[in-house]
């Protein structure tokens, strides 16, 4: 009896190895799990500093007029989109990467809607001063390939920290210098969807601003 | 005079005629070239239109097409690929189960010489499937998160029910919805938990949820199979008029509710679309073709009650 007691002391605790060893099942919170699938060398918040200083902002110069592709647009709009947009992967809407420089003609919670020629209106460009979300910044310029990045997740994530990028250093100086009758000139990015024909006032988050004059 | 040149000449011509019958009898009793259609599982007909698009879209182009059921199991994926690339499949049309424990599977059917192009889900690799066509789920979180915002206020409880926490696309709009959501104080997430994707999960999942918070205003839901269960969850408890339900797929009984104010509002993904692409990148990699974008986005469209009447038939209505 005492024998077959010890016996199966001896198997338990054999058991127990193996099963510690090799478990049978592993409890992963999904916070973990989610850790686990963004690749863990990869940081956001870095690579977007990086690249907002290192390359976007140092390709200013590659954004299209906004007067010119404004003009285009009411023109030949599917022309437009072809010579001065770019399209991400399989999407209706385009992108732009615009620049310019205008005066306020109205400032509201949404943001700051300016004109590109002189006189009061109406406005050609609004630059969003809340807060931001999606991909303008990421996708407008074409500097960042989304086959570079081999989880999406990393991908997305530079969405979130470009837009915190503009809302904290932009944002703040456009919202509290931009009165009506100021001059600006910004660079930045829009999207266009499919359906939108009466464009105006183009939503263009910016990447740049510069007050030219207060009034 | 005359025979000298003409017998010759009819003696190459019959040659002739005879090599183009028999390259023709050759060319027309050739096997067809195989390809195969490998998807993360059949219980779920949004995925079921995905398979059975690409496959009619790869017979179409003149190929055999076989759909491999992988049932959401890595296991079972991987023993679907040792089995088709044993049986001499030239092509594979991929939909992962696992971002990071299906590409295996792809870099073993890559050094057996058989592409794989990856549709709606990807696997996290730059190196080993040919080409990747993924659903931007990101994206149509963000403005599905937006269009939350919208419907719910800023302020209000609600519920979010996540899909395979080993998929990509699971956390891709989770992110996306709460890049949005999160920047509302005011909305507070009771709870936040998986249902796989799958409905019967999302009914009994919801379920046990609103049995401690019977006073949630919204469901989140990562796909629109979830989306059903929860909804009818929210129908068994008698809740299905004050709170609303926001899925993503664009599957034809989510839009059908949301043209009936049911349902709030979904992602359409265009699965068709997505499958007949990558049966016709296969076509072009059998012509040469080798030049593919990796990683191709393709855009989600917000479908609401507002515009519901553009949508249906997994798609944008012609």
């Amino acid at each position: 009896m005492m024998k077959r007691a010890v016996l199966a002391v001896v198997a338990l605790g054999l058991l127990a190895g193996v099963f510690r060893l090799v478990p049978l099942f592993h409890l992963v919170s999904l916070k973990q799990e989610q850790g686990r699938q963004a690749a863990a060398e990869f940081n956001a918040t870095n690579f977007a500093a990086s690249f907002w200083n290192e390359k976007l902002l140092k390709s200013l110069d590659r954004a299209a007029d906004a007067g010119q592709v404004l003009a285009a647009l009411a023109t030949d709009p599917q022309k437009a989109r072809t010579q001065f947009g770019r399209t991400l992967g399989v999407s209706s809407s385009t992108l732009f990467f615009l620049r310019g420089t205008g005066h306020v003609v109205s400032v509201t919670k949404n943001g700051v809607s300016l004109a590109l020629k002189d006189g009061d209106g109406p406005a050609d460009i609004l630059l969003p001063t809340g807060l931001l979300f999606g991909n303008a910044v990421r996708d407008g310029t074409g500097l960042l390939d989304a086959s570079a990045f081999p989880n999406s997740q990393n991908f997305n994530d530079l969405s979130s920290e470009l837009n915190r990028i503009v809302e904290t250093t932009l944002l703040p100086q456009l919202r509290e210098q931009a009165k009506v009758g100021a001059k600006i000139s910004f660079a930045g990015c829009a999207e266009l969807g499919d359906e939108d024909t009466d464009v105006k006032p183009v939503k263009v988050i910016p990447v740049s601003v510069k007050i030219e004059s207060l009034r | 005079m005359k025979t000298n040149w003409l017998k010759p000449a009819l003696a190459v011509l019959t040659a002739a005629t005879a090599m183009l019958s028999t390259q023709t009898l050759l060319a027309q009793s050739a096997p067809k070239e195989k390809i195969a259609v490998v998807i993360s599982t059949l219980n779920n007909p949004w995925f079921v239109v995905l398979g059975e698009t690409a496959k009619a879209r790869a017979i179409e182009l003149g190929y055999d097409a076989t759909i491999f059921d992988s049932q959401n199991d890595t296991a079972k994926e991987a023993a679907n690929f040792e089995n088709l690339i044993a049986a001499g499949y030239k092509a594979i049309i991929f939909n992962p189960t696992d971002a990071n424990g299906s590409i295996a599977n792809v870099q073993k059917a890559k050094t057996a010489g058989i592409p794989v192009f990856c549709i709606d889900r990807e696997i996290n690799s730059t190196n080993a499937a040919t080409a990747q066509m993924l659903s931007d789920s990101y994206s149509g979180c963000v403005k599905l998160g937006e269009y939350f915002v919208g419907q719910v206020g800023e302020t209000g409880k609600y519920v979010e029910l996540l899909g395979i926490v080993g998929d990509n696309n699971t956390w891709n709009r989770s992110k996306g919805f709460h890049s949005v959501v999160d920047r509302y104080p005011g909305l507070k997430m009771v709870a936040q938990q998986s249902a796989e994707f799958d409905r019967a999960k999302g009914l009994e999942v919801l379920e046990s949820i609103l049995q401690k918070n019977p006073d949630i205003n919204a469901v989140f839901c990562g796909n629109d199979a979830m989306a059903m269960g929860a909804y009818q969850a929210l129908v068994a408890a008698g809740k299905d008029k004050q709170v609303k339900v926001f899925g993503f797929d664009g599957a034809d009984d989510v839009v059908k509710l949301i043209a009936e104010g049911k349902i709030a509002a979904t992602g359409m993904q265009f699965p068709k679309k997505m499958a007949r692409q990558s049966a016709e990148f296969a076509d072009q990699y059998f012509h040469g073709k080798r030049d593919f974008p990796q990683k191709i986005p393709v855009a989600v469209e917000l479908v609401t009650q507002e515009n519901v009447g553009k949508y249906g038939d997994y798609g944008r209505k012609k």
